[in-house]
């Protein structure tokens, strides 16, 4: 791995929008785990294909979304990465 | 070696194309022979053995003698074949087989499993993988020594590692010893060994290596195992082979069928009691669990020791990503599983006269996974209907059928019409799914075992010739204590009635049907317990404290801390994990909360006339911590 050239207060300036980008994926993160089941009962006088939307958000909205959240994490921390030049080599 | 490995990492695409190629082909070749008139059992016998040997042949052809490539596949494994390892690594006999019929049961409130289980993973891309990756050692108790200091803390982690990862392993060769002693005619106990040195090939020789490319192969059939089933399932009922779109359809038809049979609570309809009334009890059991199934699944040994293989940070990112979506094919097809058969069963079973059941009834009924209880000696037909009375009318009411969880994936093939090959592949794919989960806890094991307390607690200096012996004497150690262990306690638990593999003949043949209810349990603070006397419930095991603490904010390079931020950026988090895969899960009961936390295990095998014995065992961790006895109704 490389030699980390960062000055410390890039370093927290790294930190900073690390964190902030993970801030962001977990408030996501519980909006589609809990947030939008909590109304799935309103959700399901809903139908999308037969499906009542409750249900299609717990099986397969929400998983959609984890896999989206996953593949933004990867990008958008790797992004920052190469901007504060610490990519990988 | 070099040479070969060069050649193998720069050719993946190309070698994984024509495995999976030849692995269709020789299914298509199962089905001429079938046509052909070839018995069954041969049949059944070809698929596993030739699997099996696919499997040891990788585990041969990735032997090495680097300590680098036994810990952590050389570093070398690109994201998109890490994430299938991962996928196939996570999901075992019981996400392949019970999982579909605790949906089938459970309706929407199953669901909190689905989320649970793929949830966790945003967890793991967010807060894990990438720094565990950064951190640049060998397993996870390195991390946690490296991230607190000393060898308390990898104690510990061990302590914990290893009492989550054995139990969890001992379930899963019991599902390997049920399909192994249906398929080669042998004693149970038997069967768990001999299911055992398929792991130990794939394993011993290679380490990680092995496990890790040979995972990737049990991803691959496994997937096609599941997915085929039930696409032509719904090509059958709906005209589209799509059937995660099309069973919105089945869910429409179901909701009318509801009505005309006087049930009370639909089937997709969220957090509802029994009478159908908006339960708030329900809505918090769901997303405790919920809450639950996702930090456990983050805090997985074997899923998180999977990410040290990757060759960059980045790619470790990229790894749980594909991680998740190869994890979805499965858990998003899943429940159109459940909607089908329970179509199936409301359309074609249930208000029919008995005399024209569908002959699924019958030949999954003689195995003891179907029951229709109607006339006065049903449970001389069916194992499934004993202690049921019905009333004898000749006609099928709902109350008189009885279902096993497992008969939703097994008995799918049939109800679309399919030949015996794919029921043999579906085996096939439940026996991949159960080796690739055993393998990597096998490892993860032994790797705690021979790393972090012996290289690095007993003898630092030890060369690496000796470290590799020691890992490999240590696998093979761990594995046949966890064999004789499954061979026991699953005998104990077994009952006969399991699905075994029969011959033609005119009698139907079935599937060996794994399950493993709760295969672990860690700590969460709660545990579901039964409050409504009408249903059955699934317990969980246990959970133990597992201290885990983020470490953000530092850039380790070389495994030295180079920077530390501010202590407020460290968080400590207790995570518990209760992994759970229902195999009777009716509907998650009420919630107790659990004022201390318990260790226990429950492997939970059933199959005859719906008793399910339940084998707890605890352990203690901690002062805090109780051992507790969970009851299954």
């Amino acid at each position: 791995m490389a030699e980390s050239k960062l000055t410390v207060s890039q370093q927290t300036a790294y930190w900073e929008k690390t964190r902030g980008l993970m801030l962001v994926i977990l408030a996501a993160w519980f909006v589609f785990s809990f947030l939008i089941h909590f109304w799935a009962p309103q959700l399901n006088t809903i139908r999308i294909l037969g499906f009542p939307l409750g249900y299609y958000m717990a099986a397969q909205g929400s998983l959609i979304a984890f896999v989206l959240m996953c593949v933004w994490n990867a990008k958008a921390q790797d992004k920052i990465d190469h901007e504060f030049g610490v990519q990988d080599e | 070696m070099a040479a070969i490995q060069g050649g193998f990492l720069a050719n993946l695409g190309r070698i994984y194309a024509l495995y999976t190629g030849t692995f269709i082909g020789f299914t298509i070749f199962i089905g001429i022979l079938e046509l052909m008139g070839v018995p069954n059992r041969i049949l059944g016998y070809l698929f596993i053995f030739l699997t099996l040997g696919v499997y040891a042949l990788i585990g041969w052809l990735a032997r090495t003698a680097e300590v680098n490539e036994y810990y952590v596949a050389g570093r070398a494994v690109p994201a998109f074949y890490n994430g299938m390892a991962t996928g196939a690594d996570w999901m075992s006999a019981a996400s392949f087989i019970g999982m579909a019929g605790s949906l089938y049961f459970g309706g929407y409130g199953g669901l909190a499993f689905v989320l649970g289980w793929t949830g966790g993973y945003v967890l793991v891309s967010i807060l894990m993988a990438p720094y565990l990756r950064k951190f640049g050692q060998f397993t996870v108790p390195d991390f946690f020594s490296a991230r607190y200091g000393g060898n308390v803390a990898r104690g510990l982690a061990v302590v914990v590692l290893i009492t989550a990862s054995f139990t969890y392993v001992v379930a899963q060769i019991v599902g390997v010893g049920i399909i192994t002693a249906r398929f080669l005619d042998i004693s149970f106990q038997i069967a768990c060994f001999v299911g055992l040195l398929g792991i130990l090939l794939c394993s011993m020789l290679g380490g990680m290596k092995a496990v890790t490319w040979t995972q990737v192969a049990q991803y691959i059939i496994l997937i096609i195992a599941y997915l085929i089933p039930v696409v032509v399932l719904s090509a059958k009922v709906t005209g589209i082979p799509i059937p995660q779109i099309m069973y919105g359809q089945a869910l429409e038809k179901i909701e009318a069928l509801e009505k005309t049979f006087g049930i009370a609570q639909p089937y997709a309809s969220a957090f509802t009691d029994a009478k159908g009334a908006y339960s708030p009890t329900a809505m918090w059991n769901f997303f405790a669990l919920i809450l639950c199934l996702m930090v456990g699944t983050a805090s997985l040994p074997h899923i998180l020791m999977r990410y040290f293989t990757t060759p960059s940070v980045k790619q470790a990112r990229d790894s749980v990503a594909w991680s998740l979506f190869f994890i979805f094919m499965l858990y998003f097809t899943a429940p159109a599983y459940a909607a089908f058969a329970k179509l199936e069963v409301y359309q074609h079973v249930i208000g029919q006269p008995i005399a024209s059941l569908p002959a699924w009834v019958s030949s999954w009924g003689s195995i003891g996974l179907v029951g229709a209880c109607d006339g006065a000696n049903a449970a001389q037909t069916f194992a499934l209907c004993k202690g049921v009375t019905g009333n004898g009318d000749g006609i099928l009411q709902l109350s008189e059928f009885r279902l096993h969880t497992d008969a939703v994936v097994l008995a799918t093939p049939e109800i679309a019409g399919l030949p015996y090959v794919i029921s043999g592949l579906v085996a096939a794919g439940g026996l991949a799914a159960a080796l690739s989960t055993a393998d990597g806890l096998l490892l993860a094991i032994a790797n705690a075992l021979s790393h972090d307390i012996y290289y690095k607690m007993i003898d630092p200096t030890a060369d690496t010739k000796r470290r590799l012996v020691i890992s490999r004497v240590l696998l093979g150690l761990v594995a046949f204590v966890a064999a004789y262990v499954a061979g026991t306690l699953g005998a104990d638990i077994l009952v006969p009635g399991v699905v075994g593999l029969l011959d033609g003949g005119g009698r139907p043949v079935c599937r060996p049907g794994p399950r493993h209810l709760v295969e672990e349990g860690r700590r969460c603070g709660r545990y579901l317990g039964h409050r409504r006397g009408l249903r059955p419930l699934h317990v969980l095991p246990g959970h133990d404290r597992v201290l885990r603490t983020v470490g953000q904010g530092e850039h380790e390079l070389d495994g030295r801390h180079q920077h530390r931020q501010d202590s407020r950026s460290r968080r400590r988090v207790h995570l518990g994990h209760q992994q759970h895969l229902g195999g009777h899960l009716r509907h998650p009961g009420g919630v107790r909360r659990d004022a201390g936390c318990r260790v226990g295990e429950q492997a939970r095998i059933g199959g005859n006339a719906g008793l399910h014995r339940l084998d707890p065992r605890a352990r203690r961790i901690g002062a805090q911590c109780r051992s507790g006895a969970l009851i299954e109704a």
